[in-house]
Order: C-alpha cells, then structure tokens, then sequence
C-alpha cells in the first residue's frame, strides 16, 4: 500500500467503525485479506503486539501495519487516517451537544442511549467476566484488587493497575517456577 | 496555557493505562474526568459514554476531542487527542526497540496476566450507565433490561449494536422529555 493508501485504508474503517477495539481488527483484517504483499502470520503479529501495548487498538494497528508497508511516513499516516473521523465528528458535535445539552430533547435522547449502553456493557462485562474467571481460580485475586482499589478505596487507576500486575509478578516468581 | 498541559496530562495517563481497548478504558476516563479534575459531573460523564457510542472511533479519542473542546476549544481539543495517540506510539516503538523480534510465549504470558486486571477495569464500568440509568427511573431500567433480552436473542442487534442504540436515544427524546 502507498502512503495515500495507507491514510483512506484506515480513514475508511474508523468513519464507519463504532466503539472501536476488537471490532475495528475485524474489519482490517477483512481489508487486507485478499492482499498478496502480507501473510496472515505477520498480520497476527502485529494484531498480537497491539493488544500488549496500551491505547486505542485502531492506532496501534494502524502504527504497526503502517510501519510495515511504508515505515515511519506510512505509520503516521494511517494513524492520521484512524484518527482524523472520530475528531472531526466530536468537533463538529461538541459546539452542538454544549449548547443544548440543557434541553428535554437533547438530555432524553442520551438518557436513552445510555440505557442502551447500559445493556451492551451488561453483556461485554458477563462474558468477559465469566470466561476470565473460569480460566483458573487465581484469577480472582487481581480480579478483586482492581475492583477494590479503584472502586472502594478510589485510589488512581493507573497506580491500582500497576498494584496488581505486581502481585501478579510476584505469583509468577513465587507460585509458577 | 495550564488548562492545556493538565489536559495533556490527564489524557496521557488515560492512554498509558488503557490496555484491553474500548469500554475497560472507561475507569480511567471517569477517573480523571469526574474525580482527578472536575471538569465532567457524573452525569456529563454519562452523556460522554453514551455519545462516544453512537458515534465512530474509540472511547477515549471520543472523550479527549469532547472535553479538550470543553475545556480549551480547539487547541484543547487537538493537544487532548494528540495526547492519547502519541503516548500508546512511543510505548509501542518503545516495545519495537526492545525485543527485536515478538517472542510469542512471552506476549501471551503478559496478556494472561492482564487479563484479569482488565476484566476488574471492565466491571467497573459498569457502575456508571447503572446507576445513571437507575437515576433516570423506572423506565430507563426497563430500557435497560429490554436491551439485555434484545442483544441476547435478535442476531441483528447483536451485530449491529448503534443501530439499537439509535432507536434508544430517538424513544428516549420523546418519552423521557
């Protein structure tokens, strides 16, 4: 892929892409199945690098399978392309939802949708939940850290994240040999 | 000016910890949104969520261009997007730099361990549409748990969850205004 196509590679899925994350890889992997010039093995790499990493998985794919094509000009502009539809759509709503976020209508209409979010986020969170907990017991334990940390004790999540990656480190030096 | 680097500092911590992509982001938003600095009520927070899904692109980019634009207009906007793009990039390019070629075992080890951390991260948020909704009343909850029964048995709105929250939002600007 050229440069140009890099950018309208990744400009078309993000505009047309909601709630980013697993389905945003679905959707470039469906591109660039038919492609000749990348393996599937190598797209796994990337796909299994960017979710190691933090961020949105639409810019560290669109970093890495820049990089792969046309180097650090291709990262930044497939990355641009990723990035560029969801801000230009904020930026145009925001003056918007500003101005009326007072109004009846307005505040019914995200009353709404938010039970709807409500509902979607009921789903994600009972299956995610019950697969990771059924992986193994231990998993509870960073599993309830987390949840206390941030959500009893209000401690920053960052800080809370670290706090149970280590005591995941330390059953892996411990427990695992 | 200041307004401007505690944006850059708010949304660099939002991309440095937000592993898991899309809604398991969500603590941290809320964290250094609603708690760390003021700038969203609880409830603008919840108008956040529920615009960032029915519009493309992942939460967090969604969030940085509409409380940038809140806070500072469109510089805010832009430095406040910038910020969770350029952080997850230098993490990555720093990974890049350090293991020369992705050793698969230990990539899958990591992500085991994040997992249950990143399921915590996910639980709670689930906190915020809840309690949001239980707030907007009886009908919302029944929105709620309607969209739960939806999502589980009509394969349309399981693959097309916006749509569903499309119909959510226009039934909730008439009945809940």
């Amino acid at each position: 892929m050229t440069i140009v196509q890099l950018f309208f590679f990744f400009f078309r899925i993000s505009a047309v892409t909601f709630g980013g994350g697993i389905v945003i890889l679905g959707m470039v992997k469906l591109g660039i199945a038919e492609r000749q010039d990348i393996s599937e093995g190598e797209f796994s790499d990337m796909v299994s690098l960017a979710a190691s990493v933090p961020g949105p998985l639409a810019v560290s794919i669109a970093w890495l399978l820049g990089r792969y094509y046309r180097g650090l000009k291709g990262s930044m502009a497939a990355v641009a392309g990723a990035v560029l539809p969801p801000f230009v759509i904020i930026l145009i709503l925001s003056p918007i939802i500003l101005k009326y976020s007072g109004t009846p209508e307005v505040q019914g209409f995200f009353k709404g949708v938010l039970a709807g979010t409500g509902a979607i986020i009921t789903m994600v969170v009972f299956d995610n939940v019950r697969s990771t907990l059924s992986c193994g017991w231990w998993n509870i334990v960073p599993f309830v850290v987390v949840i206390a940390l941030i959500g009893i004790f209000g401690i920053n999540p960052l800080l809370s994240m670290l706090a149970a990656f280590l005591v995941q480190l330390t059953r892996e030096k411990l427990v695992l040999r | 000016m200041k307004v401007l680097l505690e944006l850059v500092f708010s949304f660099s911590q939002i991309a440095a910890g937000a592993f898991g992509g899309g809604l398991s982001t969500l603590p941290l938003i809320e964290y250094q949104l609603v708690r760390a600095t003021g700038w969203l009520t609880p409830s603008q927070f919840s108008q956040v969520l529920a615009l960032s899904q029915v519009t493309p692109g992942p939460i967090a980019i969604n969030a940085a261009t509409f409380v940038g634009f809140q806070q500072a207009g469109i510089p805010g906007s832009i430095v406040s997007t910038l910020s969770i793009v350029i952080v997850p990039v230098l993490i990555l390019c720093g990974a890049l730099c350090l293991l020369k070629k992705l050793e698969a075992e230990k990539s899958r080890k990591f992500k085991d361990m994040l997992r249950p951390i990143v399921g915590g991260l996910l639980t709670l948020s689930l906190i915020s549409p809840l309690t949001v909704t239980a707030k907007n009343g009886v009908t919302a909850m029944a929105m709620l748990i309607l969209g739960i029964l939806l999502l589980r048995t009509c394969k349309f709105f399981k693959n097309y969850p916006p749509v569903l929250l499309v119909i959510y939002g226009i039934i909730g600007a008439v009945i809940f205004s």
